[in-house]
């Protein structure tokens, strides 16, 4: 009777789940003196002592005051205890114990627990415990519910149209979110500890039915190989679990938008949230994915397609730009319409640097100017990073140091890297940028052809979970290709899961190598 | 992390623009068909040694679907035994080495002709050699795939300023036909068809293909594909630059290119071309290597044969360095008389006489 009640504790994994379990104290003394040696000083432990009713009984209630919400545990389980004697005692063969859990407490949430693990693990949860002398077992109360930040609009993905709301740091909300979204018992979440100290909830997120279980069991089975003393952003989660850990190219998506995590679960990929992490993480993410934003399926689709053409120029842009201006200054001048030439030359002509220091120059100056733009405070950021660059690039062409020319370069490149919807992409571009102006200065236009050329080759060998990186373009992909480089009207984008591309195993090796 | 063995799965589409990817590039360089004295049939030459490359394709083809489980290095030592299939296997490793080999020095010589004329070939077969050894290091399935992008792209920007010349043509200059009879027109056929053979590379790959049944369709639509685009590319060189100056053109589509113009704005166009041949060339050095790796690996039975790459590249850097003097060593060398016969022989001769052991030994076994 009283499993129907009480409901299950959540199955936990990690590394406390092998430890023998003790039993718990019968006595009260000896349960406080135990809570206390584990938590040591900390203040925040509330013990609170009892005499039940009209018994001798003692009893305590234990809570930590920065978890647990007080005015659940004031205006519900204390006046409830106290009115005992207005309620018929229980009858003499009846477990005390039960008698409480059953009809005075008049919380959702309670369970029995008996072993010491469980109370702290219990107590850490936020929820409240309730012992009586002369039991070895407690009721735990759950009163979950410490202060968290309000939900806010988004503030990196921000869209003109859709939804206004975005991840918080605590999980349960993000999950309450999805839920909300997806009104469907399909939605599964599957809970995960991780962080040896931290005990931070990892939650993979997924549509029964949907998702490809090859890929959720891949999941599973890399989160069951992180070891970590913290878990603190859903970062660390990403690099223990992306295919190729050294490769430059983000692998793994993520957002603060709980409708894009939403349409990513129904297109059949899989969520996997960290607590205290407002950001998301979806995966098996592709490369065409970081072009896309949620706004795209809220606006026109000739729009939004159109938009999307804008990003891969940009992405484009952001990459080669300086490199390409470097290649055809030093080597292919007669590449450049003579009128515009002869323009570059004489402005040029006062500056005492090859063109190589020169870019590296103002690209220099303009990371860090980014860089900075973050630190200030937000009112200050935006408007210092870029004026301060068009600022510093006036007064450095008036006093010769660099070109006009390369400062338009620059700020079209750093510009550009700004369009790309998914910041972690841009990144990639403002790393792979430097190599590629070096190339250009030694071996002007093919260096940077072959080099892109070589970084092609390299995306189109990444996976991500199995899937090809750059499907459903290569490998092409006729039903999926609707959500590559033009998004299809939602009539057609609506029929039908995505298939991604996959044509092998999840598992990873090398072609070099002969099976044996 | 336990490096595990793992088979590439390529499908027939991938394959089918490899073919055309590294067809298109030989021709966008040399024009091989306007090598003879009569030019202006050198559109015959390309249909000719269309249908007769129809005939070499479905050989070789079909020697892969007998043995759909084994490359053709191991079909040789299977069919020939180990001595005799071990030379067979050396001439095949050859070819493959000695194409890479040409395509490298091809792509210096028209990086360092066309872009960079003060930068020494040397450092750009240095330079294409080491991004070569790396996207081979990142395997099959890496270079079929970029290579589907990157022929898109190239395809749409051939036929663009294909488009773009068209209005250039005089149609004048390609009559009358057969002027001097068929034997110039033989004799044109015979590299083009030489480079139809070079679908010798699908019996190398055929054990990886994931849709088997596909490919023998696809590879003959690829030789119908790159006819097409032969027959195209011969009459408008010659039809726009006519047949004497078309002769003494060395890169005759880079100078179609160069003739585009529009509205005083899209102009040299050949730097896109280039481009689109850089991207060709590139995809094929790293096929050819790639056979070559994967087939000294099988043919000494290694265990793991990602070591070879290094060796290989060097060595295909230092021969490529060392075989030609200059870009018109190379051009002679791709004529009818010296790479014709010598190319035919391996890729078509051989592939014979393989199918032919094998269809018999194959009766054998059904009695």
């Amino acid at each position: 009777m009283n499993s129907r009640i009480l409901r299950n504790r959540k199955v936990r994994l990690g590394k406390n789940k092998a430890e023998s379990q003790v039993a718990l104290p019968a006595s009260i003394d000896e349960l406080i003196s135990f809570i206390k040696a584990q938590f040591g000083e900390s203040n925040d432990i509330v013990y609170r002592d009892l005499i039940l009713g009209v018994s001798t009984i003692r009893a305590v209630v234990v809570y930590i005051g920065t978890l647990a919400k007080t005015d659940i545990i004031n205006t519900q389980i204390m006046e409830s205890v106290f009115r005992m004697d207005h309620v018929d005692n229980p009858a003499a063969e009846e477990d005390l114990m039960d008698f409480y859990a059953l009809r005075l407490l008049p919380v959702g949430n309670i369970s029995k627990i008996g072993s010491e693990q469980e109370l702290i693990e219990v107590l850490l949860g936020g929820d409240t415990i309730f012992f009586m002398d002369g039991y070895s077992t407690a009721i735990a109360i759950s009163t979950e519910g410490s202060k968290q930040r309000a939900i806010l609009e988004p503030e990196v993905e921000h869209e003109v149209r859709g939804p206004r709301e975005s991840f918080v740091e605590n999980i349960y909300t993000n999950m309450a979110m999805i839920r909300r979204i997806i009104n469907n018992q399909n939605l599964r979440f599957l809970s995960f500890k991780l962080g040896d100290m931290t005990n931070t909830e990892v939650t993979v997120t997924y549509l029964y039915g949907h998702a490809d279980p090859e890929i959720v069991a891949e999941i599973k089975k890399r989160l069951d190989r992180i070891q970590l003393d913290g878990m603190l952003e859903s970062l660390y989660v990403e690099e223990w679990i992306e295919d190729h850990p050294n490769s430059v190219f983000a692998q793994i998506d993520h957002t603060e938008r709980p409708d894009r995590v939403a349409a990513m679960l129904l297109e059949g990929r899989v969520a996997i949230m960290v607590n205290g992490s407002p950001w998301v993480l979806i995966v098996p993410t592709l490369f065409v994915q970081f072009f896309t934003s949620s706004g795209d399926y809220y606006t026109h689709y000739y729009f939004a397609t159109f938009i999307r053409w804008i990003r891969f120029v940009a992405f484009v842009f952001a990459m080669i730009v300086p490199a390409f201006y470097i290649a055809l200054i030093t080597m292919h001048q007669e590449m450049i319409p003579t009128p515009l030439a002869l323009r570059i030359a004489g402005d040029r002509s006062g500056v005492p640097f090859p063109a190589i220091v020169e870019a590296l120059i103002m690209e220099l100056a303009f990371e860090i100017l980014r860089e900075a733009g973050i630190r200030l405070p937000k009112v200050a950021g935006q408007a210092v990073s870029i004026v301060g660059a068009l600022v510093i690039g006036e007064a450095a062409v008036q006093a010769g140091i660099v070109s006009p020319v390369m400062v338009i370069v620059v700020a079209v490149t750093g510009i550009s890297s700004f369009a790309i919807p998914q910041f972690s992409l841009g990144m990639t571009t403002r790393i792979l940028r430097f190599p590629l102006m070096i190339l250009a200065s030694i071996a002007g236009i093919p260096g940077i052809t072959i080099a892109l050329l070589v970084i092609l080759t390299y995306m189109a060998s990444l996976k991500s979970f199995g899937v090809p990186y750059l499907s459903p373009v290569a490998p092409f992909v006729r039903k999926d290709v609707h959500d590559t480089f033009f998004r299809a009207p939602w009539k057609k984008l609506s029929k039908g899961k995505h298939l991604f591309g996959r044509e092998n195993k999840v598992e990873q090796g090398s072609e070099f190598e002969t099976e044996e | 992390m336990v490096i595990k063995s793992y088979t590439p799965s390529i499908s027939a589409k991938q394959l089918f623009l490899f073919i055309v990817s590294s067809r298109v590039a030989v021709m966008t360089i040399f024009l091989p068909v306007i090598g003879n004295s009569n030019a202006k049939d050198a559109w015959l030459s390309s249909i000719l040694a269309g249908v007769m490359g129809l005939a070499v394709t479905w050989i070789i083809v079909t020697l892969a679907r007998i043995h759909p489980n084994q490359t053709l290095v191991q079909i040789c030592s299977s069919l020939l035994g180990k001595w005799l299939g071990g030379v067979f296997i050396v001439i095949f490793l050859w070819f493959f080495l000695h194409i890479s080999i040409i395509t490298v020095r091809q792509f210096a010589e028209i990086l360092n002709n066309a872009l960079m004329p003060e930068t020494p070939v040397p450092f750009f077969i240095l330079y294409i050699e080491m991004a070569v050894a790396f996207s081979v290091y990142r395997g099959l399935e890496a270079i079929l795939r970029a290579n589907t992008i990157t022929l898109a792209v190239s395809l749409n920007a051939i036929f663009m300023i294909l488009l773009f010349v068209a209005k250039e043509i005089h149609i004048n200059t390609l009559l009358p036909v057969l002027e001097e009879g068929w034997m110039p027109v033989i004799m044109g056929s015979v590299v083009p068809l030489a480079w139809h053979g070079e679908i010798i590379l699908i019996p190398m790959l055929y054990p990886y293909v994931s849709d088997k049944e596909k490919v023998l369709r696809y590879s003959m639509f690829a030789t119908l594909m790159n006819t097409l685009i032969l027959v195209l590319l011969a009459i408008f060189v010659v039809g726009i630059f006519g047949p004497d100056e078309a002769l003494n053109l060395t890169f005759p589509v880079f100078s179609l290119a160069r003739m585009v113009s529009i509205a005083d704005f899209l102009e040299r166009l050949e730097a896109l071309m280039v481009a689109v041949c850089m991207s060709m060339l590139f995809m094929k050095s790293c096929i050819y290597l790639y056979s070559g790796v994967i087939g000294v690996g099988q043919w000494l039975e290694l265990k793991s044969y990602r070591f070879l790459i290094i060796p290989m590249v060097t060595l295909s850097m230092i021969l490529s360095h060392t075989s030609f003097q200059s870009i018109s060593e190379i051009k002679h060398f791709l004529t009818p008389e010296l790479f014709g016969g010598y190319a035919l022989t391996i890729n078509t001769l051989l592939p014979t006489l393989l199918l032919v052991l094998s269809i018999l030994q194959k009766r054998k076994k059904s009695r």
